[in-house]
């Protein structure tokens, strides 16, 4: 009896295990919808514009370091209206955090339709973002993409 | 055979000349489209100078354009019924100019006041029929500066895109040309989204109070409208809405846009496509 324990104990160890294992595997490929971050690529004028997710870890990473510069940023007004690429547009669902626009050189922050900018002339948001929606992009939408 | 005559002098004969078969095709295709304002021969501006181009049709020509042998076989081009998109057509036929036809000096008279635009107003176009009187084209134009009634709420800001603008028709669905009328465009080619946007209501000869909406196409990515609002002090505009973004009189450098033809329009470089509206509106979806 205690040998058939003993198995059980182990059967039941190891569908754990594996259950763990197939979850950090499925994390890994596609984001979480727990806290999603939507993001759409302000590109068009007339079509709809593509709206993806963004993984939640590299979301938490860019709203985390964006609170530790919250100094640098600056209020502005809202960016002109132009055709062609306008940048990503973040949208976290719940907790307050602000609507984020992310363009290749700056990263402006939007509460109630008042903008503030922080200057990014390295990219390092915007890579962020693309690198991680990249997979999730048609192919049309990434050759205009800056 | 078609035949130009640049309306241009006072005491000497105008210069004439005859379009090459490949200028009259492409003449034809125009008229066909009815891209070019026609008025008749005799209208004009009483000044000293360009007052635009005469064309006169044979037998065949009248054919191909499903004319009858009764109908108008000379019209004039002359933009300035309150808007530029006849510069396409009137700065086309100067371009077909033979070499030595025309002195240097009315080419270049021509090519500016192409650019200034004629100032007449009410005029009645004509269709190449002889029976058929278009109703006088007067252009519905809302504010070039006051654009509260699109940017004020941020919903529906983001909700209606250049389509919406154009055709002076707020739905917050962001609208797509053809879906009112339940056939959406299939491809992202000038023909395919003009033809949608007919369906939707627009016509492509102006025959009545109408706004005026300029189609241009970013090839096979996206298409982008605007629309004539009301000139600002004696000057020409037109404005525009790219996507989510605030509609604005400016075009991508930041400058006024005074013809959709000469601004900054990014990387929708096709287009130039003119349709009217009816009423001030067009009810897309």
């Amino acid at each position: 009896m205690a040998r058939s324990k003993d198995i059980s104990v182990g059967l039941l160890a190891l569908a754990a295990l594996l259950t763990a294992m197939t979850a950090c595997a499925t994390a890994a490929n596609k984001p979480s919808s727990a806290g999603a971050y939507g993001v759409m690529v302000d590109l068009y004028s007339g079509r709809e514009n593509p709206k993806v997710e963004l993984s939640s870890g590299v979301a938490e990473e860019i709203y985390g370091d964006l609170d530790g510069r919250a100094k640098e940023f600056q209020a502005v007004a809202e960016p002109d209206s132009k055709l062609g690429f306008r940048g990503f547009v973040v949208t976290p669902t719940g907790d307050g955090k602000p609507v984020l626009r992310v363009t290749k050189d700056s990263v402006y922050s939007i509460r109630s339709g008042t903008h503030e900018k922080l200057a990014d002339p390295a990219g390092k948001y915007y890579n962020l973002v693309l690198n991680d929606v990249k997979p999730r992009l048609p192919k049309d939408v990434l050759d205009n993409l800056p | 055979m078609v035949s130009v005559e640049l309306d241009v002098f006072s005491g000497r004969p105008n210069p004439r000349w005859t379009l090459t078969s490949r200028q009259r095709d492409e003449l034809i295709d125009q008229l066909r489209a009815g891209t070019i304002p026609l008025l008749a021969a005799t209208a004009g501006e009483s000044r000293l100078g360009y007052r635009g181009f005469i064309l006169r049709f044979d037998r065949a020509e009248l054919k191909l354009l499903g004319t009858p042998a009764t109908g108008n076989r000379e019209v004039r081009v002359r933009g300035g019924i309150d808007l530029d998109i006849s510069k396409v057509a009137e700065s086309w036929l100067l371009e077909t100019t033979p070499a030595g036809v025309v002195p240097d000096a009315a080419v270049e008279e021509s090519e500016k006041q192409i650019v200034t635009g004629a100032r007449l107003h009410n005029v009645d176009l004509i269709g190449l029929r002889s029976d058929v009187v278009l109703a006088a084209c007067t252009i519905y134009a809302t504010s070039s500066t006051n654009f509260d009634f699109w940017n004020a709420v941020t919903s529906e800001r983001i909700n209606n895109n250049c389509y919406n603008y154009t055709a002076n028709w707020k739905t917050n669905t962001f609208a797509q040309p053809g879906r009112a009328s339940g056939q959406t465009f299939t491809s992202l080619t000038l023909d395919n989204i003009e033809a949608a946007a007919i369906r939707d209501g627009y016509t492509k000869a102006c025959n009545g109070h109408s706004i005026a909406s300029n189609l241009w196409i970013w090839p096979g990515t996206d298409y982008h409208w605007y629309r004539k609002t009301a000139d600002v002090n004696g000057q020409s505009r037109w404005c525009h809405k790219p996507g989510q973004t605030p509609a604005t009189n400016r075009d991508n450098s930041g400058n006024i846009i005074t013809a959709p033809v000469t601004a900054d329009r990014g990387n929708y470089n096709t287009g130039g496509r003119l349709v009217w509206g009816l009423g001030g509106s067009i009810p897309v979806r």
